[in-house]
């Protein structure tokens, strides 16, 4: 059943990137021939920087794009009128959330990636895209690779952990009666505000001090990114498992 | 007894403290069309949303096919609601391939057969469509399911004589012996001439549940007029003001 759902998540988002992902793409394009173009004069120049200018927009763009689509796809599909087909399908609230999360994960992290290439395809050319391709796959064998492999790392649970915040901010929200989305924003910053302050506590009160922390990040950054990822899982688990918790008990669609 | 739908004690109340339902007790059996009538906010949509898997109750036990509600029932249960719950992307095929994917049940040619009667196009999207439209196209989808419950909420409020006829017609030709269709409204009367049950709810409650033959032999009036006395609405001080 998850897969039958992530088919049709899958297939509503792409309705929408496949528009978005070619745009990109066209942008870094146009860019990469303003910028190797042999012209010269005032008018070359404008339209060299309104082009990369537009290319820098669009990226910003998409990037925005991405996370608001992700939080759209979960509210509009589970919460609002859509949640009537969805929660009477024969298939359990874990699996509509999952396919929800795996969705909005793979769309957001296509579209980085496509951001990513882009970027270095307009200022550096496909030789230096190239290069840093065969740069990156070079690191991974140097011992500073772990580094890089943890920082991935890291930076996908953050992600992770982000999405299921706002989900769970969402989930929470819809238990009001009234002014849903006011609320769901309030529960988000409400949680981000709290987690900041037990983070600290609970840095401080295990390792003593903010400069004990500081000296761990700087004598051994691999234990210390291992740490914070590890601690981005547990923040996934636990956003996940409220959220479910809270659609299969709690549901009130409006 | 062969049951379909059974429920002892239900009850749900919302955070507003009113009981929506209160400590319902029904037994439901196959190969029947049953009304679930009631005024607004008699209980009807939270006892339907309880059926379909919406709402959790809050005291008491709900079970369909001797099955507790989850997804198991859900896929013995189909739904209408009263209102679109399409998404805004799809189009009339791509709603017939989301069903015949999670329903076993759904007979794909029967809806398409509908569809292609009344003029509703597979590559239409749904957001172009008209109101009335994508009302009848839910029907459709809805009632081309060889489901063991039908839960049809409020299906013929606010559509033309045209379409209430449509309606009625399509629930009375798909539905089959072993199933069984639980229809609620307020508008008794359009209903009551396919109606072989009735449930009366009035705030949450269950006041009357009798086949429609009984209670029009037991009080010589249609179920419409026994509607009305019962939820007749008294003025305070007993009478309407000139």
């Amino acid at each position: 059943m998850l897969r039958k759902l992530l088919k049709y998540d899958l297939r509503a988002n792409l309705k929408i990137y496949l528009l978005v992902w070619p745009c990109i793409i066209a942008f870094a394009l146009l860019g990469r021939l303003a910028l190797a173009a042999d012209w010269h004069g005032r008018a070359a120049t404008i339209l060299t920087v309104s082009t990369i200018t537009l290319f820098i927009l669009a990226v910003i763009a998409a990037c925005a794009f991405a996370l608001i689509i992700s939080i759209i796809r979960f509210y509009s599909g589970l919460l609002r009128d859509e949640g009537y087909l969805m929660f009477t399908l024969p298939v359990r609230p874990w699996q509509l959330l999952l396919s929800k999360f795996i969705t909005a994960i793979l769309t957001i992290a296509v579209t980085a990636v496509i951001c990513f290439f882009s970027v270095i395809l307009v200022f550096d050319g496909v030789d230096g895209l190239l290069n840093l391709l065969k740069d990156l796959l070079t690191r991974m064998d140097f011992p500073s690779g772990l580094t890089l492999t943890l920082i991935l790392l890291l930076l996908f649970f953050s992600m992770c952990a982000g999405i299921l915040q706002i989900y769970l901010s969402c989930s929470i929200g819809h238990l009001f009666r009234s002014k849903r989305i006011l609320w769901s924003v309030l529960v988000y910053y409400g949680i981000s505000m709290a987690l900041e302050v037990i983070v600290m506590i609970v840095g401080i009160g295990l390792l003593g001090s903010q400069q004990m922390m500081d000296l761990l990040f700087a004598e051994s950054p691999n234990a210390f990114l291992g740490i914070v990822a590890g601690f981005e899982v547990l923040l996934c688990a636990l956003y996940f498992f409220l959220s479910e918790r809270i659609l299969r008990k709690h549901l009130n669609l409006e | 007894m062969n049951l379909l739908v059974s429920c002892s004690g239900l009850s749900k109340s919302y955070r507003s403290g009113i009981p929506a339902l209160d400590r319902v007790d029904l037994k439901l059996t196959p190969g029947k069309i049953i009304g679930l009538l009631g005024p607004n906010g008699s209980g009807k949509t939270t006892f339907i949303k309880i059926l379909a898997g919406l709402l959790r109750p809050t005291a008491g036990e709900a079970q369909i096919d001797r099955k507790d509600i989850g997804p198991e029932t859900k896929a013995l249960v189909s739904y209408l609601p009263d209102k679109m719950y399409y998404a805004g992307w799809m189009k009339a095929k791509d709603l017939m391939d989301l069903f015949a994917d999670f329903y076993a049940d759904f007979r794909r040619e029967r809806a398409e057969a509908m569809c292609h009667a009344l003029g509703i196009a597979m590559d239409m999207k749904i957001k172009t469509m008209s109101k009335g439209t994508k009302e009848k196209l839910q029907l459709i989808l809805v009632m081309s399911r060889e489901a063991r419950l039908y839960l049809l909420d409020e299906p013929i409020a606010g559509v033309d004589p045209a379409a209430r006829e449509f309606i009625l017609r399509t629930i009375l030709s798909n539905y089959s012996p072993e199933s069984s269709v639980l229809i609620s409204t307020h508008l008794i009367s359009d209903v009551e001439p396919v109606l072989d049950e009735a449930i009366f709810l009035k705030e949450g409650r269950v006041v009357r549940y009798d086949s429609v033959d009984n209670i029009r032999q037991a009080e010589g009036k249609s179920v419409d007029e026994v509607f009305r006395e019962i939820f007749r609405m008294i003025p305070m001080g007993g009478e309407w003001p000139c």
